[in-house]
């Protein structure tokens, strides 16, 4: 496998995570699963529906990627544990994708509980991927606690605005050993280029892919921004200058 | 025993019976089903454990699944 993602332990070929929410149709989940290549999907965890119809995500998704379950949805530290906890028994997992939300109009992490809960998760011997804000503190924090990557956001979840502080995102690549992965707010394939190109090891997209007009498309457009935006950042980019520098020679001009 | 009363999923019911793994078939999670969890008084009960645990009057019950999420 060439330039695997290493991650938890494993080895991955592809850079890009998917989400699997919000998709028009369980098809077009599966087929832009298949077209994008990913081979981790995020799954979130809620109670059983004990009337109506029956909740097959994880048995459409067994087989086809790893499943990694959230634990969007909860503001305490205390349940998120027992949402991880009751994650690795429903699903044979102990990776786990970390949310703990402090605000629900921007839904930014609540960073004194989800340090508190990263602790705690990886003393329970889990895999832990935390969603966090872009603060270089915190991501810190994070990797000293022993988490298995930094998830930082680009924007906020679903707003699909893109990477809003390329400068923090470069700091915190700079001081990150373990894998970086930009998780939230991506809005098209440029964003997730712009994410490898900064140096981050993956990234997790849900909504750009799945609310796109044409999902598969998109899923398409994002495998293949992944790809450029690594090789880019592989290839060693030119500095950013101020002033013109030519690129044609300055001698043996017609007329001098 | 059989008169107990519990919480499923934050919605108080009459248990109509004591053992964990009769109560869950009753709300139709089938002892081998798959990518269900459960947890009694906020803790889990890993499913090897299903088969022992008996329940108590006023035990609050979560079953969860995965589910489509981001």
């Amino acid at each position: 496998m060439e330039d695997p993602l290493i991650l938890g332990g494993e080895r991955f070929s592809s850079r890009l995570l998917m989400g699997s929410a919000g998709f028009p149709n369980q098809q077009a989940m599966l087929d832009a699963l298949a077209v994008s290549g990913a081979e981790i999907v995020t799954v979130a965890i809620r109670r059983i529906s004990l009337a109506g119809q029956r909740e097959d995500t994880a048995s459409l998704l067994d087989g086809r990627c790893r499943l990694l379950p959230n634990t969007a949805g909860c503001h305490t530290a205390r349940d998120a544990v027992l949402t991880a906890q009751l994650a690795r028994d429903a699903l044979a997992t102990n990776w786990i994708k970390l949310e703990v939300i402090g605000d629900r109009h921007t839904l930014y992490p609540d960073v004194e509980e989800l340090l508190a809960a990263a602790g705690e998760l990886v003393r329970d011997g889990f895999v832990v991927l935390p969603y966090c804000n872009d603060d270089p503190v915190t991501c810190r924090k994070l990797a000293d606690l022993g988490c298995a990557a930094i998830m930082p956001l680009a924007a906020p979840i679903g707003s699909g605005m893109g990477l809003l502080n390329r400068y923090n995102l470069e700091l915190i690549r700079a001081q990150t050993q373990i894998p970086l992965i930009l998780d939230a707010g991506i809005g098209t394939a440029s964003d997730a280029a712009i994410a490898l190109e900064t140096g981050c090891d993956a990234v997790l997209v849900n909504s750009a892919i799945a609310k796109a007009r044409r999902p598969v498309m998109m899923a398409a457009a994002m495998r293949q921004a992944v790809a450029a935006g690594r090789l880019a950042w592989q290839a060693g980019r030119i500095p950013q200058r101020r002033h013109a520098e030519p690129s044609s020679p300055e001698s043996g001009l017609i007329g001098t | 025993m059989t008169g107990i009363s519990v919480i499923l999923n934050g919605k108080r019911i009459s248990a109509g019976t004591d053992s964990l793994v009769e109560f869950l078939a009753m709300q139709g999670v089938d002892a081998a089903r798959r990518f269900v969890a459960v947890a009694v008084n906020s803790v889990v009960v890993p499913r090897g454990d299903w088969p022992n645990l008996r329940l108590s009057d006023g035990d609050q019950i979560e079953i969860v699944q995965p589910m489509k999420g981001g």
